[in-house]
Order: structure tokens, then C-alpha cells, then sequence
């Protein structure tokens, strides 16, 4: 397990530089993309979890989540912003223009308590990027 | 390659299949009905790293990684929680 594990990492740590920014993106390749989706299989629900979440965060997202344990996505309808903390609950802000955050929006998947944290954060950020008003619709603000 | 990728209690569950094999093809579609079916969002990440909705499965579209993502139907929790 620890030698996956390891593996896993060293696969995660390959990345390729595109070129003239410090943009990282994880190697696309039919082999890289093969063994991480074996690797992944037999690590526990919040190490896949993590590990998703972050191969679905834009370079911009992944270097804020990183920093202060947030990313901020757009809403694909009003073309808002969102600020999506570290947790399951309670964790969803509104911003402003000026990017302070003016109210809170309570929404997970159906099942996220069961659900590993990485999981249900990466379901909000797809809910407010994909369907911004579905998401809106079924949230309760707080 | 292509990739299925289905956000479930275990973390994720990932499938892959040959997009030109047509058994494999037509497998993952009828899992991608299925889900989308049961009110799973299925999403595909954008180069940008934008989520974009997908209604209707094609196999050939991204090829590598993450083809697409399914999770569950997006809910309030109980008030009692928020």
C-alpha cells in the first residue's frame, strides 16, 4: 500500500510546465492518466477525494486552495463569484465586486454527509460552474 | 482512452473504456444514461479548468483524462443542519 501510495505521489508530482507561465497541468498522457486512475482505486475515500478535487481545480483554484484552503469559482449563469471554503456545510460564499463575501449558500449533493470532503467540494464547484441556477435553486442562504 | 469518472462513497469510482471499441462505448453510455437518469450532474473539465455540463455522452470528446464526472443531485441539506 505505502509503495501505491508512493507511486501515486511521484505520478501526481509529474507534471508538465506549459511553457512562458507557471502554470503546472498533471500529465495527460494514455499511460499517466491509466495508472493514476488504477492507483487511485486502492487509497481510502478522502485521499481520492483530495486527490480529484485537485485534478479538477483550474492552475488558479489549485494555487488558492493550496494557499489558504479556498478556491473561488464563476457562476455559469450571472457570472458571479463564489468563494468554496475547505468543509461540507456552510461553506459556499457569495462575493461581491470587490470580493468580499455578502452571503452564505448552504447546498451539498444528495448523500454529502456520506461523502468524502474532497467529493462534496468538487460537486459544489461543478453544481455553481455547470449549473449555476439549479445549484442557487436548491441551496438555502444563511 | 477514455474515463468515467463517478464520485460514489468510496471517493470516486472510475471507469475506463476504449473509445473505439464499441461494446466499451456503448457500455459507458448506458452508465452515463443511467446516472444522469438517477439526477447525477455529469460535468467534463474545460482545459481552463472550468466545470462544463454534459447532456449527452460522446465518447470521442477530450480524449485523456477525466472524460466525464458524475455527482450526485445538488441538495440543501435539512434546515436543521444549516
Amino acid at each position: 500500500m505505502a509503495m501505491m501510495v508512493g507511486t501515486l505521489h511521484r505520478l501526481i508530482g509529474r507534471r508538465q510546465v506549459v511553457c512562458g507561465s507557471a502554470q503546472v497541468q498533471p500529465c495527460e498522457c494514455d499511460t499517466c492518466v491509466s495508472i493514476r486512475a488504477q492507483a487511485t482505486h486502492c487509497l481510502n475515500a478522502e485521499t481520492k477525494s483530495r486527490i480529484l478535487l485537485r485534478e479538477w481545480l483550474s492552475p488558479e483554484q489549485l494555487a488558492q486552495y493550496e494557499e489558504s484552503a479556498l478556491f473561488e469559482v464563476v457562476g455559469s449563469k450571472t457570472g458571479k463569484r463564489y468563494r468554496i471554503h475547505h468543509g461540507r456545510l456552510q461553506n459556499v460564499y457569495e462575493l461581491d465586486e470587490e470580493g468580499h463575501p455578502i452571503r452564505g449558500w448552504c447546498f451539498m449533493p444528495e448523500g454529502g454527509l456520506a461523502l468524502a470532503m474532497g467529493d462534496v467540494m468538487l460537486a459544489q464547484k461543478i453544481a455553481l460552474e455547470a449549473d449555476e441556477e439549479l445549484a442557487i435553486t436548491a441551496a438555502m442562504p444563511f | 482512452m477514455g474515463i468515467q469518472i463517478v464520485i460514489d462513497n468510496s471517493g470516486d469510482s472510475r471507469f475506463e473504456f476504449d473509445p473505439t471499441d464499441e461494446d466499451a462505448v456503448a457500455k459507458a453510455t448506458e452508465r452515463f444514461k443511467e446516472l444522469t437518469g438517477l439526477g447525477y450532474t455529469a460535468a467534463e473539465r474545460t482545459a481552463s479548468g472550468r466545470s462544463r455540463k454534459v447532456t449527452e455522452f460522446d465518447p470521442t470528446a477530450n480524449r485523456g483524462a477525466v472524460h466525464a464526472a458524475a455527482g450526485g443531485r445538488v441538495n440543501a441539506p435539512a434546515a436543521s443542519i444549516c
